[in-house]
């Protein structure tokens, strides 16, 4: 039986890593997008874009910010949400990492 | 116990893998779709939103080179319909509640004084080598954008200082439909769904026998193994021009109407990840040019937004939910103190998606 303890040198925070490193890319990708929206929906910039082409990377990061936004952000908080579960219901996951080791 | 490690980070990684993909699956297009239902019900709060977002770019003085089309011509030609469809679903909400009708009627009235300056309607002169008022056929396109916005304001104001321009206009066009059927567009060019405009702007002002001829002519112009209806006489059957007619025909002739819509849904309604689109040629056939907006991936952009007026007409739904999700994902709709606008749409954008949104329910205008 494995011992439910988390060990000194894996924290929370460590175990966490990936969760937070992915929450705070949606966020950040949330942020741009709703900057750069507001951008192009008072300049018309990205209609123009649509309509003409061309190289205007700022509206290509747009486009990028809103299908991550509205496609992938969901699906990646809601794995966030697991891995917490997870790290709650279950504990640190190098628990056993650590006996082995010993 | 390195087994056991394995097994508990493995786990781990699948759970998290699924929970993405039950999102990427689950959540997108329902985020999209959050308003669709509003807008199927006429929600003053959205609907009254759009129509102040469309009465800012119309109440500014639009520079036609502003659409960026490379193209002078169709520039002018986007000029003039987005000042058509503002004023025709200005029109539309005025018809839907009474309580907006002033508003929205000076809303219209501004669009109209300018459709109706001759200088608007260049590109058409410089086709012909005459003025669409001063001949005695063809301008077909030019003619049932500024008929149908000047029917709906007869319908809602009788009598306005519009009305002559208007009888003038509806006579013009009932002219060339007991003349010839379906009517030119331009010299050598007869757009069907170009005459469902024209058509839709007879009905709204009232049955006549030109009205008959013409709707008698653009059945013959449906595809008869598709169902769709020809984008141009002696061209192919294509879903951009079946979705827009099926619209302005909703108005004239709801069977027809009803047909188009229903050939629409099953050859070219298609729901990718629960958003919806028409492809813009029946599966198999080439790709069609990008003379009707983007293409994309076999989506034509402009064929999905004329199918949201269309299956709000005949109260379908399902797909015009579904259709809703895609405008909301690809039109960036971005709502500030009680304006919305779509920063993929722009002027035109917004006024395409604004008639088509606030699209009346089939026959309710002439019946």
């Amino acid at each position: 039986m494995t011992p439910r303890v988390p060990s000194p040198q894996a924290g929370p925070l460590r175990e966490l890593r990936r969760p937070i490193v992915l929450t705070i890319l949606s966020v950040i990708c949330l942020v741009v997008h709703q900057v750069l929206l507001a951008r192009f929906a008072h300049s018309g910039d990205a209609h123009r874009f649509l309509v003409q082409g061309g190289d205007t990377s700022l509206v290509l990061t747009f486009f990028l910010a809103r299908f991550v936004a509205y496609l992938l952000v969901p699906g990646l908080l809601l794995a966030v949400l697991a891995e917490v579960a997870a790290f709650v219901l279950v504990g640190p996951r190098r628990i056993e990492e650590e006996e082995d080791q010993d | 116990m390195s087994q056991v490690r394995s097994s508990f980070g493995s786990t781990r990684a699948l759970v998290a893998l699924l929970a993405f993909l039950l999102g990427f699956v689950t959540v997108p297009h329902r985020v999209c779709e959050r308003d669709a239902i509003r807008w199927f019900d006429g929600d003053p709060g959205r609907t009254d939103a759009l129509a102040n977002g469309v009465a800012h770019w119309t109440a500014r003085e639009l520079d036609p080179a502003g659409f960026h089309t490379g193209s002078s011509r169709f520039d002018a030609e986007w000029l003039l319909v987005t000042y058509a469809m503002a004023a025709i679903g200005f029109g539309q909400l005025a018809l839907d509640r009474e309580e907006t009708r002033a508003e929205n009627l000076a809303r219209m009235e501004h669009c109209l004084d300018v459709l109706l300056d001759p200088r608007l309607r260049w590109f058409d002169h410089e086709q012909w080598s005459e003025d669409a008022l001063a001949s005695r056929g063809g301008h077909v396109g030019t003619l049932g954008y500024m008929a149908l916005p000047l029917a709906l304001h007869e319908r809602l104001a009788p009598g306005s200082r519009f009305a002559a321009q208007e009888r003038e206009i509806i006579a013009a066009l009932e002219a060339r439909f007991e003349a010839s059927g379906l009517v030119e567009t331009y010299p050598g060019l007869v757009s069907p769904p170009d005459n469902a405009t024209a058509l839709a702007a007879l009905a709204v002002h009232g049955r006549s026998p030109a009205l008959a001829r013409g709707l008698g002519a653009i059945r013959h112009a449906v595809d008869p193994t598709t169902g769709l209806l020809l984008q141009v006489v002696g061209g192919r059957a294509r879903a951009s021009g079946t979705a827009l007619a099926a619209y302005f025909l909703s108005y004239a002739d709801v069977a027809l109407s009803r047909q188009l819509f229903r050939a629409l849904e099953r050859h070219q309604f298609r729901t990718v990840l629960g958003f919806g689109g028409m492809r813009e040629v029946p599966l198999g056939t080439r790709p069609a040019p990008p003379d009707a907006g983007p293409v994309v991936l076999g989506f034509g952009v402009a064929a999905t937004g004329f199918a949201i007026g269309a299956a709000r007409a005949h109260r379908a739904r399902d797909t015009f939910t579904a259709l809703c999700a895609t405008a909301h994902l690809f039109g960036g709709p971005l709502d500030e103190e009680g304006f919305r606008t779509y920063a993929l749409g722009g002027p035109l954008g917004d006024a395409l998606l604004f008639a088509m949104l606030t699209t009346p329910h089939a026959g309710r205008v002439t019946e």
